[in-house]
């Protein structure tokens, strides 16, 4: 009986998956004529070249980047700063907002400076860091830092803050000590909202660490954005522009694929 | 003779004794306290079966939670063998009116999970236990969302029976279950009760189970909710389902019909009047 209903259950669950794929198959065909009228354009000549390369010329431009190293010896230095950057604003920005979520204390003390940092535009603070950290690596983990740990610091914090209070007077009815409370309750009620704040953060710091490298760097896919578009090399910069989004894509979507296997506990 | 000072000695010293109590919410916007239910004086024995039943907002889960120990009364004072409760006990397990279950835990991590707060880890047989009574064998790895109302129900009583308790507070258990396994589940608990000698606090909307659960019935005012009669069930035990047939049954029936009716028409009157 339960291995009937099992299966109907994992079913349903696939069901929204198989409707979504026609979606997916009419978004690949509008691309796949979207690059084609792309293409023709450019070839007949009715834009400039300079100011849209061809699809192929983009692709070809690719796959010289590629062969020579460049793009990965470039990428290689990105990646470790995305990297190193938000993985320090995980281990700041998770803890810190589950504690500012639990104690009062914790909370007053921390949340004007974070109200300021999630209200200002943090691109803002880029010279100010390069000025006191220049222009190697540190300064762009610290603009993707700070780009990154605001988002889950401010749901670390909604995570706790908003937990379902039937559950904390359940734990509480088993006299449940305030640790147990936190471990139980608190924090796995907390992981949906963490999670979400985790893709935001992904967010921010493509845009920190791309950014950062643009505006004082002399190495990383930012710098490499930046001077093909200095020397108007626009089948290049495509080329970029094109790698840096599906890579803030796919982080993006493994976050998203994590959240839809919690979502499926939360009651509708 | 030395049985009858016993017998004086239970009698002297309840298991679990309301006296005189208020309970009020603070109004968000306001100052003042709203008063849900005042003046509620309860005398429970040791190994008793009573049910509450009274109008809906009356006041029976805040009570429930009072006893408890997770609502503190603004007046008067509950007491458990003597002693005034302060916060939850382990010798007390509530089974919530809305459930509350986990969300992310499976049907076997809720049921372990007041056991695993109140004594480290469980073992596994204790927790399956307790889901074979509710009837629940099988959904072990099934999460809250994929159950029915009743079956989340049933989790949440297997969850309070099994860090066994000597006092039951039952907040409404069978409100979600189908009229038979609301039968099934009536006898079950009675059988625990019996093999068990727990205090059981049961409230209910239903005036059938509320008397053929109970030695005593409290019936509650409408908001704020006052004791208006307290009716013993004299029922032989143990009970069975062919009693609710019976006229000695029916007599009790119209009885609390007639309490919770004219209560019900007084609120109405008053409303008018006001
Ligand atoms: N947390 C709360 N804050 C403020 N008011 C509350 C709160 N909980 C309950 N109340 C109020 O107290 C009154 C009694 O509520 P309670 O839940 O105890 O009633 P009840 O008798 O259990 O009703 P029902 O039979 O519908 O479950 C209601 O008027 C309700 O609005
Ligand atoms: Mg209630």
């Amino acid at each position: 009986m339960s291995l009937v209903d099992g299966a109907r259950y994992r079913l349903a669950a696939r069901a929204p998956v198989r409707q979504r794929s026609p979606a997916a198959t009419t978004a690949l065909m509008a691309m796949v004529v979207l690059l084609a009228a792309w293409q023709l354009a450019a070839r007949w000549g009715l834009v400039k070249h300079g100011y849209l390369p061809a699809p192929s010329a983009v692709a070809v431009a690719g796959v010289a980047m590629a062969r020579d190293g460049e793009l990965w010896q470039n990428a290689q230095i990105s990646l470790l700063e995305f990297a190193m950057g938000l993985a320090l604003s995980i281990g700041v920005g998770i803890p810190l907002g589950l504690l500012m979520g639990w104690f009062r204390t914790v909370r007053e003390l921390f949340e004007p400076l974070v109200m300021v940092l999630n209200a200002m535009p943090r691109i803002a603070l880029i010279p100010m860091i390069v000025v006191w950290l220049g222009i190697g690596s540190i300064s762009k983990i610290a603009v993707v830092f700070i780009g990154g740990v605001i988002p889950l610091i401010v749901n670390g914090m909604a995570g706790v803050r908003d937990a379902d209070g039937s559950l904390v007077r359940l734990a509480r009815s088993f006299c449940a000590s305030d640790l147990q409370l936190f471990l139980k309750i608190l924090l796995p009620g907390s992981v949906p909202s963490l999670l979400a704040g985790l893709r935001l953060a992904i967010g921010h710091a493509v845009i920190g660490v791309v950014l950062a490298e643009m505006y004082a760097s002399v190495r990383g896919m930012g710098y490499l954005l930046q001077s093909y578009g200095t020397n108007y090399e626009a089948a290049q910069l495509f080329f970029l522009v094109i790698v840096v989004s599906a890579a803030g894509y796919l982080a993006t979507a493994c976050v998203q694929l994590v959240e839809s296997r919690f979502q499926s506990w939360r009651q509708p | 003779m030395d049985q009858r000072s016993e017998l004086a000695e239970v009698e002297r010293s309840p298991h679990v004794e309301l006296r005189d109590v208020r309970i009020a919410y603070k109004k968000p916007s306001e100052s003042r306290y709203a008063i849900v239910a005042d003046d509620v004086g309860l005398r429970i024995q040791q190994g008793e079966f009573v049910t509450i039943v009274g109008p809906s907002g009356c006041g029976k889960t805040s009570l429930l939670l009072a006893i408890d120990g997770l609502l503190r009364p603004i007046r008067g004072e509950i007491l458990i063998r003597g002693r005034p409760v302060t916060r939850p006990g382990r010798d007390r397990a509530m089974v919530f009116q809305e459930f509350a279950l986990l969300p992310w835990r499976t049907v076997f991590g809720n049921v372990a999970f007041g056991m695993e707060l109140q004594g480290g880890r469980p073992s596994p047989e204790r927790v399956e236990r307790y889901i074979n009574l509710v009837g629940l064998n099988g959904f072990e790895r099934h999460h809250p969302h994929q159950l029915s109302g009743g079956m989340r129900q049933r989790v949440g009583l297997a969850r309070a029976l099994a860090v066994n308790p000597e006092i039951l507070l039952m907040d409404e258990p069978f409100g979600a279950l189908d009229a038979q396994t609301r039968e099934v589940m009536a006898g079950e608990l009675l059988r625990i009760w019996q093999v068990e000698r727990k205090t059981v606090v049961f409230v209910t909307h239903d005036i059938d189970e509320a008397i053929f659960l109970a030695d005593r019935v409290i019936v509650m005012s409408a908001a704020p909710g006052r004791v208006i009669a307290e009716i013993h069930v004299a029922l032989p035990r143990p009970r069975r389902p062919e009693q609710r047939a019976s006229p000695e049954f029916a007599e009790y029936r119209s009885c609390l019909h007639r309490l919770l009716f004219q209560e019900g028409r007084g609120e109405a009157d008053r409303e008018k009047a006001g």
